[in-house]
């Protein structure tokens, strides 16, 4: 059942619609069925796709879906560009501008941009111009906040991210805008990773230099759709669970290849060890977790990963001393044994309900 | 309005509001006040058209041993202070070493100048005299005397500003050189190469020229190398050890 209080859900339901009209179609074709007793329901869906039509601006066909992909691009770039001409425009102007016409600017150019972004989406039923001006409104708070600390030589602080990812969150969620919720999470991401290292006696900028600091927002990320119920915003939960995942692999992936970075005081080698192993047991465990709960992102996320724990650790281990066709028909053949795995998992009456 | 609109409008007047309070509870009171120059404060290169801010960057030193030069940024304190620090004397060798957020306490042409000054003496003396051997080569004595130019620079036209004490604890410093007018205690970052405490960051080393003394350093050109300075800016702390200009004059050029 989908969602049909947002654009993304009414968009599914025409999918479905459309779906479900080829197959009837069809079995009109091989006679089946009478085209005669389909005329209510070929009337009503008629009714509620004008009605996402008018309300949504939802595509009905493929020149309409791949029109709206391009529309898509062209917001993407558009607010690109657009943040980027905001930022060279106030470095343009700002010092011939005494400091209280600076904070004006500032300020004023995040609060008009965020008007203007509500003002927009009561008249935008495609999403597109809404996107693109709530991606230019982040983009001067960015600025805003940024600038201010260098108008006022302060020292750079973690919680700038903080603010940015909270901000970007509530226009992500007024208006269902993943891409903005993408920005949001990473910058999220890097508050929580900034503040565990701070609390370890690192300075803020220098958490990446202890990747383990990644974990726990990775975790936390991860957790949210659970905590936080997403149903009303098509997309969000996979997003937060893809993001989630790769910063938890990618931070076991380099652990996995430099122990000396850890905060453990064990043997670097030992710690390499014990992440190798933690990369292949919890890739594995996501892919099972994604069949479990029919999270096709998991699956594919984990998958990658696995394949890449599993493939970095035949090179370390057969790369140097094994001739070259046995190490490639070794690697040939882990393919064959996870396509047999996968076949498996796929067969009615397997672990995927 | 919905909720969501609501929302979006305090966090920017919040996160602006924090700003603003932030930047006066700093100025509220005046912790340190240096009169610096040119010397101290080089002005970064920058393009008018793209950039129209200015702003100085303070220049600072830490002691280095006459004869062996070090590094820059240097500090050499003993084991046990590096593990006050939080660091071991293994320190510096891995790419993923990490760098602390500390104090330091910063003077402004004082004892520790001099003693650098005298220290490059020193060395060079012990120079000059094994360079005056028989066999000692040309090129030896040209990079002797290149030293010396170097030196009588560093004397008349180098940074008098220098890094002279670090702790994690501001008040400590503050305790131990109460009563100095030659000093600022400011945030920074400690980092170690090689065994060796290193000076990362000041961590608000760059001042915003305001508009209103922007008249004095507009049309000057960055320079390269050592020469004689062209403006003083007085240049106050605050209470967050941030800083600011106070106040900026162009010095007469002299014949």
């Amino acid at each position: 059942m989908t969602n049909q209080e947002t654009k993304q859900g009414a968009q599914e339901r025409v999918r479905q619609i459309q779906a479900f009209r080829q197959e009837l179609d069809e079995l009109v074709r091989e006679g089946v069925i009478d085209e005669a007793s389909l005329g209510e329901v070929r009337h009503y869906h008629d009714d509620l796709l004008a009605g996402f039509k008018q309300h949504y601006d939802v595509d009905l066909d493929l020149r309409g879906r791949q029109l709206s992909m391009g529309m898509r691009t062209a917001s993407l770039l558009g607010a690109l560009a657009l943040a980027a001409s905001v930022f060279f425009f106030f470095y343009q102007v700002w010092g011939y501008l005494a400091t209280t016409g600076q904070i004006i600017l500032l300020a004023g150019g995040t609060l008009v941009t965020l008007g203007a972004t509500f003002f927009i989406q009561r008249r935008d039923k495609s999403g597109h111009f809404t996107n693109l001006m709530a991606f230019i409104s982040l983009a001067c708070f960015v600025l805003n906040i940024s600038m201010m600390g260098q108008i006022f030589n302060m020292a750079s602080s973690e919680n700038a991210l903080l603010l940015w990812a909270a901000f970007g969150m509530v226009l992500a969620y007024s208006f269902s805008l993943r891409l903005l919720l993408a920005v949001s999470i990473l910058y999220l991401y890097g508050f929580i990773a900034a503040r565990i290292g701070t609390w370890a006696g690192l300075y803020w900028l220098s958490f990446g230099s202890r990747p383990e600091n990644f974990l726990a927002p990775s975790i936390i990320l991860f957790l949210v759709p659970w905590l936080v119920n997403q149903e009303r915003r098509a997309g969000f939960a996979p997003l937060y669970r893809i993001l989630a995942l790769c910063g938890f692999f990618l931070t076991i992936l380099v652990m996995a290849n430099s122990g000396e970075a850890s905060y453990l005081s064990l043997d670097p080698n030992f710690i390499e060890g014990i992440y190798q192993v933690l990369g292949l047991v919890a890739s594995a465990g996501a892919i099972w977790l994604g069949v479990k709960m029919d999270w096709r992102e998991t699956v594919n996320t984990g998958t990658v990963f696995f394949v890449l724990f599993l493939y970095t650790k035949f090179f370390d281990w057969w790369w140097d001393w094994m001739p070259k066709f046995l190490f490639f028909l070794i690697v040939g053949a882990t393919a064959f044994l996870a396509l047999l795995v996968f076949r498996r998992l796929r067969l009615p009456g397997g672990d995927h309900e | 309005m919905n909720r969501y609109a609501i929302i979006a409008f305090t966090l920017v007047v919040a996160g602006n509001a924090f700003v603003l309070g932030r930047a006066a509870w700093n100025r509220s009171e005046i912790t340190y006040q240096l009169p610096l120059t040119e010397r101290e404060l080089r002005l970064p290169w920058r393009v008018p058209d793209e950039n129209s801010g200015i702003s100085v960057q303070m220049v600072w030193r830490t002691l280095q041993p006459g004869d062996t030069r070090g590094f820059p940024g240097s500090l050499y304190t003993s084991d046990a202070k590096m593990a006050e620090l939080g660091f071991d004397p293994r320190c510096g060798t891995s790419f993923y070493d990490v760098e602390r957020k500390v104090w330091y306490l910063l003077e402004f042409d004082g004892a520790t100048f001099r003693r650098q000054l005298e220290l490059g003496e020193q060395s060079l003396a012990r120079e000059r005299e094994a360079a005056a051997k028989p066999d000692a080569s040309e090129y030896w004595k040209k990079s002797i005397e290149a030293r010396a130019k170097g030196l009588e620079n560093q004397r008349e036209y180098g940074s008098r500003l220098y890094v002279m004490d670090v702790d994690t604890d501001r008040s400590s410093l503050e305790r131990k050189y109460a009563g100095r007018d030659d000093i600022a205690i400011l945030p920074g970052t400690l980092g170690c190469m090689n065994g060796s405490l290193m000076v990362r960051s000041i961590l608000v080393d760059t001042v915003n020229v305001p508009r209103e003394l922007r008249a004095v350093v507009e049309d000057l050109t960055p320079t390269v190398g050592f020469s004689a300075p062209r403006f003083t800016a007085t240049i106050a702390f605050g209470k967050l050890g941030e800083p600011w200009i106070v106040d900026m004059e162009p010095i007469a050029e002299t014949e």
